[in-house]
């Protein structure tokens, strides 16, 4: 991977990566701060990196990098005050997507991680097991237990409503 | 440690039977402290999603990578949700999808449930990465000291070599300013087979041009010969001796005006100059030169020095560049050395602070 194959990757892809994190962390700061660390890993690796690869290693060091952090810093995690640094911000959603957020934090880490894998960047069973380190299979099951989940918390709401 | 600004976590955590015994225990006293959250605690009960426990999946199913996954285990009402999940992953083929399809048609009351399903994808985000450009790199390259030291001679050579080539302070070149009224209508002309003699009591020009018969009408030029021919002689002579045809000249057009036969005289004379000076060293080149722009005579002690050379490189490369910059040096009183300074008024480069310039 040349440098500007890196440069390349970076004007692709930190916005994804960035969501990615920053749906899960629900903290711009970290997430920032665990973008810039996937970045710093892959440029490292820059000789040994396939650029036709470049996006699924970093997904998969962001991946492994976010799960770090979560369980480095556990208890706050999921606190609900969102940063004000950055450009995420919980009052931008309203109603159903209001709802669909609330439902995805819910979900256990590894079943919304798949699911946002599969639904923001559009990745295979087989893509999201390798960034992940689970088979198709184990995959495609927290996919559905996820979107069962989704849809059970969305009744719910409903009904309550 | 629970308290009023993560209790919530605790309270989904417990909900969803994520919390240890520790922690249950730790989560109970802090009910127990503030009373007001356990209606709360109670709704992220009611509010939770179940676990995955509690959750009838037909893994013998779903853990088949083949398209007939589903095959195995017809669609109920216990299993339809996980069918309703494919359907919305893709995942099942023309004939499942039919036989869904007729699960809906007679228990329509499951429409509710599909239809659910649709608004759990997820919609795409649109957050930006704030500081984009501080991930990337950029190509750096280290020069080592001697490449330093080469480049530096590689520019100070340029600045010479600019100053050597780009200044022509002979006053010859000056009369072209005066001649300038002369139109530049090209004339015709037969290039003689003999060689031509130079006329030395004639201005060169002249002598050139009986050598030129024009072939065009003298009424296609837009001033007389004659005009031509006074304006001409007003013109410095230069000496040379011969222009011969034999060598193939290359200053010898087929078409010639005055003005191009004065313009390639000049030519000529300033290459036999370079000729004189061609066989110089460069350093000896450059001194010459150098002794032209300061007006001291070719020929006496040499007494430029470096300053001098580099105000002669840094005026030629002002006058190829169109730039101001100037080269300046600082003295004190007794004349003493101080400073550099080298700049216009966009820039400056200085070996000392002081602002003494000369």
């Amino acid at each position: 991977m040349t440098v500007a194959d890196y440069n390349r990757c970076v004007d692709i892809n930190a916005n994804a990566v960035y969501r990615f994190i920053l749906k899960n962390l629900r903290d711009a700061d970290r997430a920032q701060d665990v973008v810039q660390e996937v970045f710093a890993k892959m440029w490292e690796k820059r000789d040994d990196i396939n650029s036709e690869k470049s996006k699924s290693y970093l997904f998969t060091a962001a991946y492994h990098t976010m799960i770090d952090t979560i369980r480095r810093d556990k208890r706050t995690t999921l606190i609900d005050n969102y940063s004000n640094h950055g450009s995420y911000d919980q009052k931008q959603y309203t109603g159903a997507k209001k709802v669909i957020e609330e439902a995805l934090q819910r979900l256990p880490e590894i079943q919304r991680i798949v699911v946002m894998l599969r639904d923001y960047e559009g990745y295979s069973y087989q893509e999201i097991g390798e960034i992940t380190n689970l088979n198709e299979s184990q995959v495609k099951v927290y996919i559905y237990r996820a979107r069962l989940a989704l849809k059970n918390y969305l009744v719910s709401i409903d009904n309550l409503i | 440690m629970i308290n009023l600004t993560n209790y919530e976590i605790y309270f989904l955590d417990y909900a969803e039977g994520c919390l240890d015994k520790d922690t249950v225990g730790e989560l109970m006293d802090f009910i127990g402290q503030h009373p007001q959250l356990k209606e709360e605690l109670e709704a992220f009960s009611i509010l939770s999603i179940p676990s995955d426990n509690s959750v009838e999946l037909p893994f013998s199913a779903l853990l088949k990578d083949n398209e007939d996954a589903f095959s195995l285990s017809a669609i109920t009402s216990s299993n339809c949700d996980y069918w309703f999940a494919a359907y919305y992953e893709g995942d099942l083929n023309s004939k499942q999808e039919v036989v869904m399809n007729d699960f809906l048609k007679k228990n329509p009351h499951q429409k509710v449930s599909f239809n659910a399903f649709e608004k759990t994808k997820l919609e795409t985000l649109t957050t930006i990465y704030p500081n984009k450009r501080a991930l990337k790199h950029f190509d750096l390259t280290i020069l080592r000291k001697p490449l330093i030291w080469s480049a530096a001679a590689v520019l100070a050579g340029f600045i010479l070599i600019s100053g050597y080539t780009g200044i022509d302070h002979n006053p010859i070149t000056e009369p072209f300013k005066n001649i300038s009224i002369i139109k530049n209508t090209p004339m015709d002309a037969t290039k003689s087979t003999e060689a031509i003699k130079i006329d030395r009591t004639m201005p060169i020009a002249v002598s050139v041009l009986k050598y030129y018969k024009p072939t065009n009408q003298p009424n296609a030029i837009a001033i007389t010969l004659q005009e031509r021919a006074e304006l001409i002689n007003k013109l410095p002579a230069i000496e040379i001796t011969e222009i011969s045809t034999k060598n193939n000249h290359p200053l010898l057009r087929k078409s010639y005006d005055y003005v191009q036969v004065y313009q390639d005289v000049l030519l000529r004379d300033q290459l036999q100059e370079f000729a004189r000076i061609e066989e110089m060293s460069l350093a000896g080149r450059v001194i010459y030169k150098t002794k032209q722009f300061l007006g001291q005579e070719i020929g006496s002690i040499p007494h430029i020095t470096f300053y001098d050379m580099a105000r002669y490189g840094v005026e030629g490369f002002n006058e190829i560049t169109g730039n101001d910059i100037a080269l300046k040096r600082s003295k004190d009183s007794n004349g003493k050395l101080l400073a550099f300074a080298f700049g216009n008024e966009n820039f400056r480069v200085a070996s000392s602070k002081k602002d003494k310039t000369e």
